[in-house]
């Protein structure tokens, strides 16, 4: 260890505290302490419960074939921290040094990990129809799961976005009619048409009623919803509709901060918050510029990038971002439906096009290579393990390299 | 530790290469000729390092039975 670094670490961060409980901040927590940080350490999570896994509640947990107690989040437990849980932050004071709970308490830190995910965007309900649902957290899993389990409820699935297709798949699994509706002409649309006409084909092979090029237009009912109504005046029967439209990164509560927001919290590519060096963002909620992708600024709202940027924001948080590497993991993600495994490297939606370069789409198995401008800038396999490591070496090689992103100036 | 017993797993069908594992247990995982990570010796590595390595993966393809927290 450089003696820097070192000194670094003995004058900073007596007190850091953590603001979201789930996978990003608990790696974080995780890593500073792996890292040698022995000062104190606070957990604000906004849910009462323990940490826990949230890719199985589209899927498994939502078909019952596992429980709660086993979407538990590993390591949690042996964090050394105070869990603060059912709290949330409502204001961060940057001159103060310290966060404003909403139960009134003020908080001081010397680092910060903001790992405040995201929330699920919601569809106008104005008479507060019952039965439509969300699924962000293991709550909403379980009372749609409820739902679903209690008699026989045709289901209507708003988005045609992971979340929802995989819903879709759960629900055919459970036995239900079930029916998905998007605005765009296939279904998980930043993936391209390629996989996108084939995971239609799979859903409908398996009996889901896709409603592709059409919005929802109105909840109807009384008292609970009845039906949907589409934009082109289709009227679907409906006992649970389920609202998978996209997430919404949670940065309200740093409206006045100072931080820079702009759909996320903006960080240099160390994952600091820009201009601040004693704060790190890591997960759904950062936004930051990626030096594989010409330096343009993304999000990401996979599970694997909130593992990843958790532990890097933590060793940010440490060395400080000036001494910190950028952060440069290719986005990876999978997804289960119908046994299909789907599995994405890179950013598919960056591409300008698309091909099938292993397998082929009459078989359903196969590798889709994404290109902008001839560069390789994601793949996406069906039902093709192990295909994509070499991908993935590929978007690397490929990358021209950008010069960094100024790290502690504002822009 | 449970030597002899210790039963650490890369499930192939969910690895995509990320090598957090090799990062954090480089003994015990080690990559392929694809890429993806492949169990090497896994009684070089102490249980907190493979248990760090489980919880990190990014696509949670790492198993291990025997071996306690």
């Amino acid at each position: 260890m450089s003696t820097q670094l070192e000194a670094t670490r003995r004058q900073m961060r007596e007190r850091v505290v953590i603001v979201g409980a789930s996978v990003a901040g608990v790696r974080a927590g995780q890593t500073l302490r792996r890292e040698g940080f022995t000062g104190s350490l606070t957990v604000v999570g906004e849910e009462h419960s323990p940490p826990y896994r949230r890719p199985p509640l589209s899927k498994e947990l939502l078909a019952g074939t596992i429980d709660r107690e086993q979407v538990r989040l590993g390591g949690a437990d042996d964090l050394d921290a105070e869990w603060l849980l059912g709290r949330r932050a409502c204001a961060l004071d940057l001159r103060r040094g310290d966060l404003l709970l909403d139960n009134g308490e003020r908080l001081g830190f010397d680092g910060l990990v903001i790992a405040t995910g995201a929330a699920p965007r919601r569809i106008p309900n104005p008479a507060g129809l019952d039965g439509v649902h969300v699924i962000r957290t293991a709550a909403d899993c379980l009372a749609l799961r409820l739902r679903l389990t209690s008699g026989r409820p045709r289901v209507v699935v708003v988005g045609a976005g992971f979340v929802g297709t995989e819903v879709a798949s759960t629900c055919r699994s459970l036995g239900l009619e079930v029916a998905v509706v998007d605005p765009m002409p296939y279904p998980l649309a930043p993936l391209g048409p390629l996989v996108g006409r084939a995971c239609a084909d799979l859903h409908r092979d398996h009996g889901v009623g896709l409603h592709l090029g059409r919005h929802l237009a109105a909840l109807e009912g009384h008292g609970r919803v009845e039906s949907v109504r589409l934009s082109d005046d289709t009227s679907l029967d409906a006992d649970v509709v389920v609202v998978a439209i996209g997430v919404c990164p949670t940065t309200r509560w740093l409206n006045n901060s100072g931080l820079r927001l702009d759909d996320g919290v903006v960080c240099d590519e160390s994952l600091a918050a820009l201009g601040q060096d004693r704060i790190v963002v890591a997960g759904d909620v950062a936004r930051w510029p990626h030096r594989l992708f010409d330096g343009r600024f993304v999000r990401v709202e996979h599970w694997s990038n909130a593992v990843e940027q958790g532990v890097h924001a933590a060793r940010t948080l440490l060395t400080g971002s000036a001494a910190a590497p950028a952060f440069v993991a290719v986005p990876s993600f999978w997804s289960d439906q119908f046994g299909v495994r789907l599995q994405s490297v890179g950013l598919p939606h960056l591409a300008d096009s698309s091909a099938i370069v292993e397998g082929s789409l009459q078989e359903r198995r196969f590798v889709a290579l994404h290109t902008d401008r001839d560069r390789v800038v994601g793949a996406v396999a069906i039902d093709m393990p192990g295909a994509l490591a070499a991908t993935k070496a590929r978007i690397m090689a490929d990358a021209q390299i950008v010069d960094a992103v100024p790290r502690t100036v504002g822009v | 530790m449970n030597r002899g017993r210790t039963r650490v797993r890369v499930d192939r069908d969910l690895c995509v290469g990320n090598a957090m594992c090799r990062a954090m247990a480089p003994r015990a995982f080690v990559a392929d000729s694809s890429g993806l990570s492949v169990v090497a010796d896994p009684d070089a590595e102490g249980p907190a390092a493979l248990w760090e390595a489980a919880d990190n993966c990014p696509v949670e393809a790492i198993e291990i039975h025997g071996i306690e927290r």
